[in-house]
């Protein structure tokens, strides 16, 4: 293994040796490493196959921006698609490679190389056009869907992850040099401020290469430590390690992901991820540069890898990816490379620049020239060849002259952008520098700061100043840092974007996007098939578009398109970076928002007592109500609810209503209120009576319905539908405050105070006056559509006469710290009269027995009360009402409109279904006519038949009429349209 | 009075208050009555609080106001209050004691426990004591009411198991 223990900056522990398992093999590494770094040191450099065509590929980057090392984490619920140089190892792993078969070695998929040709850009849309539609459908897509992605999904498991809100004053993402410098200069200020960081270890740059000597007169780790740790004293800063600020969104608010579990197996029962949800003031982005690399033939062979990035990797961890490795740059940043290779005792075999002599620092060729290092200046790459590593390299030298140099290791740089991502993300708008080649942060849209190289000025002496002058705002401390650098540069660069190759052929390759296989010959073809516009290309030939967005290679990509359109990279434009940064789990979006907490449950007073009793529950919004009670295990729902509904046709139910909303209303304008938000009239009303009234949108449609009960001219509790109660008291609100606020009129929800439980069947009058002897229930005492109030054991009950299951029955409000005292004493005292509780279901099938809607269900907010036969609700004589208006458009008055209507079938042993259609043609020819739908339907153990409630066009005028309602598989049921009542038309049973 | 939890410097409680939702128009009618009935001049900007030993009266809107009793009273003397507001044409007292349900936190871990679940910001600057706020708590409206060792959260009665047992797992996790 390859260890560096004279490096003093790594924050790898060569005393704690770690093995993990890759495609099966044990390997070495070292606490701190992470998965590329430990495989470097064993000389691994093969960890995966392209996307297209299954090309061996290495370890390209030591960072976020990597594109091809995506490996498979098996120990961790084979979580895929995890970037092998960010992963830390711990001992144990189980790590394998992608989108390979049988393996690395020998993968049968690099057969696709050969037909490479037709997998060119856009070949996918070309598959649609022929030569036949059947080809689409039974060869290219199942053969695509299952050849395409990298990983394979993960198996089932439940991640641990929670969210955690931030409000802050100043977020600093990034705590590198210009981080920990603009956090130091805002120390115990009176900002809280948060400082945020991807790695576990602060300092950046300083950690990742050899280019600065001194800070303050401190080596770069000690003035980090001490920075470090003043910060961490402060009273107004937190730092957050581990953290990667992914999203930047409106208004200053940042999403980052923490990673609980750096280094070690993810825990079953702590939290692995901490999603960071921070509102902030200010935002300071100090998230640094990313190098982009150079498009050449096989620039992607396993052995290449970015200049910056082999810095890192004996800098930051300590490994050497080798000790001869060929240098080709264009610009001054990979001076620093050849100075960290030399300190450890080794040398590049050659050092290749494009740049003309005249153009290379004195300081790099004293260098160069000092430990005899092969120069090629003014000179380029033409080609790297290799089987499953590069092995050759082919130059082409300043005189046009030809030269191949046997290398097992090629560092590239095409140069270095600002890491613009987050800035665009805030809708910051960005300029093209034609000095550095690579577009800066330029007008920001959101109170954003951009700090060192994040803002394109990659002059590390300046530090500085810059902070001085762009955080003066904040009356910060006045900086005066010293810093003294090992290679003393200012950024320099020529253009470069790519390399012609020496000989072509249809196989020949040059990449622009290594991850989804682009190359710059899709760039051509796309432009020359007429996508010429930077978004269209982007999405033809996908490039840009795998999960690492194209970081080391987009703006190639915009340079390669500016010189084949002849145009400015800055008139060619970008396409847009989205969020996340970075790939971010959905286990991390949901945090603890997920399985028992994924969504919020709401609950009767009496749950307790439905659970104890084996209700089954349907969910009702985010209530949970009891669905039906089965007997036992065995007894089905069918069953259930066939047996629920006889008994209280035949002896008595109760239901737990408490869902349904209940409103009171009260003022000196109450009455004038009432009347305009509902369609009937309550003037006439006497107090302590009741009324089913719907209510109608400003369109005419009934949006609601409910019981009106008047307890006096200014005083009223209206009843809502159980998804209607915010709705409607929003709705009251709004036209209270805003159309008639010269009304003096309060409305507050009483849903939740009171319950409500509803009794209904031929018992109930006995079992009421068990449960409250000193009520007189008599018809006479006690009418239909009437209500009273009692005390009841410490506390006012009110029981209104009402039913909508079609028996007679009350309702009856207590508050819910009591309702589970008066529901135990109806079950004890109704037990004698085969009372038993019943469920929606039920009450769903006895209230269609009666015609009587539920909205949502029979009504879809198209339907007037006309529709619905409902015309006795509209008071005749109101001036006005909410949708009245309305009731007279043409549209509204027309009579083919689809009105309610009672279905049944012909033969009593056909079952109607929701939704069936009905048509009065038997055959269906399509398009044949549609008449309308049913909206409901049940099995009734009353009738012993199936039945139904519709609409359907000009309803009313066809009952009596026979026709048919269709069935799935284009069959059909004879049926008759009858008026939508089918029990106790008359309502003796009501207000018996 | 039910503990909930005490765990990472938390402490969680239920507390078993009276609540009267008073609607009205704020005016000196207004202000006298309750004044007169309960000896608090009712605050006047939204979302202050004033508060005695035995109640807290917060205003939460342009014409709401909760009455929290901290200290128990009996059932009859809540109704003849509710009564007596309510013979004044202009106001509407609602009994809400059942309606929702009180969760006191305390502790040195209070804000940070909560801000796994709200995005509000509870910093002094922002949330100053004494004052009253409405926003989302695990998805839930709650109304947070800010005193200088605790705070106040309550919520819908139906929604109070769900909260209670995402507050315990916001402590635990």
């Amino acid at each position: 293994m390859k260890e560096l223990k004279t490096n003093s900056s790594s924050f790898v522990n060569f005393n704690q040796k770690i093995s993990f398992l890759f495609d099966g093999k044990k390997i070495f590494g070292f606490k701190g490493d992470t998965i590329a770094s430990a495989l470097l040191r064993n000389n691994i450099n093969l960890v995966g196959r392209s996307f297209k065509y299954h090309r061996p590929r290495g370890i390209y980057t030591c960072g976020i921006e990597e594109p091809n090392a995506l490996v498979q984490i098996i120990s961790e619920y084979s979580e895929p698609n995890t970037r092998a140089t960010i992963k830390k190892i711990y001992e144990g792993m189980e790590v394998e490679s992608q989108n390979r078969w049988p393996s690395l070695d020998n993968d049968i998929g690099s057969i696709n190389s050969l037909f490479s040709p037709l997998f060119s850009a856009g070949f996918y849309y070309k598959t649609f056009m022929g030569p036949h539609k059947s080809f689409w459908k039974k060869i290219y897509e199942p053969i695509i869907r299952r050849a395409a992605g990298l990983g394979k999904p993960p198996k089932e498991f439940r991640a641990l992850s929670s969210h955690l809100h931030h409000n802050v004053d100043i977020v600093i993402v990034g705590a590198g040099l210009n981080g920990l410098l603009a956090a130091k200069s805002l120390i115990n200020t009176n900002h809280d401020i948060l400082l945020v960081d991807f790695d576990n270890h602060l300092g950046g740059i300083i950690n990742n290469s050899a280019k600065i000597s001194s800070i303050d007169n401190q080596s770069p780790q000690e003035w980090v430590k001490s920075t470090v740790e003043a910060i961490e004293k402060s009273k107004n800063i937190k730092i957050l390690k581990n953290t990667l600020v992914t999203t930047y969104n409106y208004i200053n608010h940042l999403i980052a992901v923490e990673d609980k579990h750096v280094g070690s197996r993810p825990s079953e029962n702590k939290v692995n991820n901490i999603l960071h949800k921070i509102r902030t003031d200010h935002v300071i982005l100090c998230n640094g540069h990313i190098e982009r690399f150079l498009s050449f033939q096989n620039n992607d062979l396993p052995g290449i890898m970015l200049a910056s990035s082999f810095e890192k990797y004996i800098c930051r961890y300590g490994t050497l990816p080798s000790k001869e490795p060929v240098i080709f740059s264009n610009n001054s940043n990979s001076n620093s490379l050849i100075y960290s290779i030399i300190n450890q005792g080794y040398k590049p075999k050659a050092y290749i620049d494009s740049r003309s002599g005249e153009n290379i620092e004195p300081e790099l060729f004293d260098l160069i020239r000092k430990h005899d290092i092969p120069l090629y200046t003014n000179s380029q790459i033409k080609g790297v060849s290799g089987g499953k590593r590069i092995e050759k390299i082919l130059i082409e030298d300043s005189t046009g002259g030809l030269s191949e140099i046997h290398s097992d290791f090629l560092c590239v740089s095409g140069g270095i952008n600002p890491d613009v991502h987050l800035f665009t993300q805030s809708k910051g708008l960005l300029d093209w520098d034609e000095k550095d080649l690579t577009y800066k942060p330029s007008k920001p849209f959101q109170p954003t700061i951009t700090l060192g190289s994040a803002s394109g000025q990659f002059n590390l002496e300046k530090v500085s100043d810059e902070i001085n002058e762009k955080l003066k705002i904040f009356k910060n401390k006045v900086l005066d840092t010293q810093i003294v650098l090992n290679t003393k540069e200012s950024y320099q660069i020529e253009k470069l974007w790519e390399i012609s190759p020496h000989k072509s052929s249809m196989w020949s390759k040059s990449f622009i996007d290594l991850q989804n296989d682009v190359t710059t010959k899709d760039i051509r073809q796309a432009i020359s098939e007429g996508f010429d516009r930077i978004e269209h290309l982007k999405r033809y030939t996908t490039n840009s578009m795998g999960t690492d967005q194209g970081k080391i290679s987009s703006i190639n990509a915009l340079g390669i398109v500016s010189d084949l359109l002849d145009k400015k990279v800055n008139e060619v434009g970008t396409t847009i970076y989205r969020p996340p940064y970075a790939p971010l789990s959905f286990a991390a979006i949901a945090g603890r928002n997920s399985y028992e907490f994924y969504d919020p449950e709401r609950k009767s007073p009496i749950h307790q007592w439905h659970i104890d009793n084996g209700a089954i529950f349907e969910d009702v919004g985010q209530w949970k109500r009891p669905w039906y009670f089965p007997l036992n295990s065995s007894e089905s729902m069918h069953d259930a609810v066939q047996r629920e509904s006889k008994n209280v046709r035949e002896f008595a139910g109760v239901l737990d209503g408490s869902t349904l909303g209940k409103i009171e209303i009260k003022g000196k304008d109450a009455l004038s209120f009432m009347n305009l938000i509902y369609t009937n009239s309550f003037s006439k009303m006497k107090p302590g009576s009741a009324r089913y009234a719907l209510m109608l949108g400003e369109d005419g449609m009934v949006k609601d319905d409910g019981i009106i009960s008047k307890i006096s001219e200014e005083h009223f509790i209206a009843t809502t539908t159980t998804g209607g109660a915010a709705t409607v008291l929003g709705c009251m609100e709004e036209y209270a405050q805003t159309e008639w606020p010269n009304l003096n009129v309060y409305m507050n929800s009483i849903t939740e105070q009171f319950a409500t439980f509803n009794i209904s069947g031929p018992k109930t009058r006995e079992i009421m006056n068990k449960v409250f002897p000193e009520i007189d229930f008599s018809n006479d005492a006690f009418p239909f559509m009437t209500f009273q109030f009692h005390n009841y054991q410490d506390t006012q009950i009110r029981i209104l006469r009402a039913s909508f299951t079609g028996e007679m029955g009350y309702e009856i409000y207590i508050p819910s710290k009591n309702a589970a005292k008066i529901w135990d004493q109806l079950h004890s005292f109704g037990k004698d009269f085969g009372l038993i509780p019943y469920g929606t279901e039920t009450m769903h099938l006895l209230r269609a027995e009666k015609g009587y809607i539920i909205i949502g269900q029979d009504t879809d907010g198209s339907i007037t009360p006309i529709d619905l036969g409902l015309n006795w609700t509209i008071g005749k004589t109101k001036q006005d009402f909410l949708g009245k208006r309305s009731l007279t458009r043409t549209d509204t008055i027309r009579t083919d409109r689809k009105q309610l209507v009672g279905i049944t079938p012909s033969n009593k042993e056909d079952q109607l279904t929701e939704g069936q259609h009905i048509i009065l043609n038997q055959t269906i020819k399509t398009p044949t006519p549609m008449l309308g739908h049913i909206t409901s339907s049940y099995q009734s153990p009353t009738l012993g038949h199936s039945f139904g409630l519709a609409v359907i066009k000009d309803g009313h005028s066809l009952i009596g009429t026979k026709a048919f309602a269709s069935t799935p598989d284009q069959k059909t049921i004879p049926i008759e349209i009858v008026k939508p009542v089918f029990y106790d038309e008359e309502n003796k049973r009501l207000v018996s | 009075m039910r503990e909930v939890i005490r765990s990472n410097e938390v402490e969680i409680k239920i507390l078993p208050y009276q609540q009267i939702i008073i609607r009205g128009n704020g005016n000196s009618e207004f202000n006298n009555t309750l004044n007169k009935l309960f000896k608090l001049l009712p605050p006047t900007d939204n979302l202050r609080i004033v508060s005695n030993e035995e109640m807290v009266l917060s205003k939460l809107s342009f014409d709401q106001w909760n009455l929290i009793f901290i200290k128990e009273i009996k059932e009859e003397k809540l109704q003849i209050f509710i009564e007596k507001l309510n013979k004044i044409s202009g106001i509407l007292a609602t009994n809400f004691s059942d309606a929702q349900i009180f969760f006191q936190i305390k502790g040195q871990n209070t804000y940070p426990t909560l801000n796994k679940l709200t995005h509000f910001d509870f910093r002094e600057k922002s949330f100053k004591p004494l004052s009253a706020a409405q926003t989302l708590l695990a998805r839930i409206d709650c109304t947070f009411i800010k005193f200088d060792d605790s705070i106040l959260v309550s919520c819908n009665r139906s929604f109070g198991d769900y909260l209670e047992d995402r507050l315990i797992d916001a402590v635990n996790f």
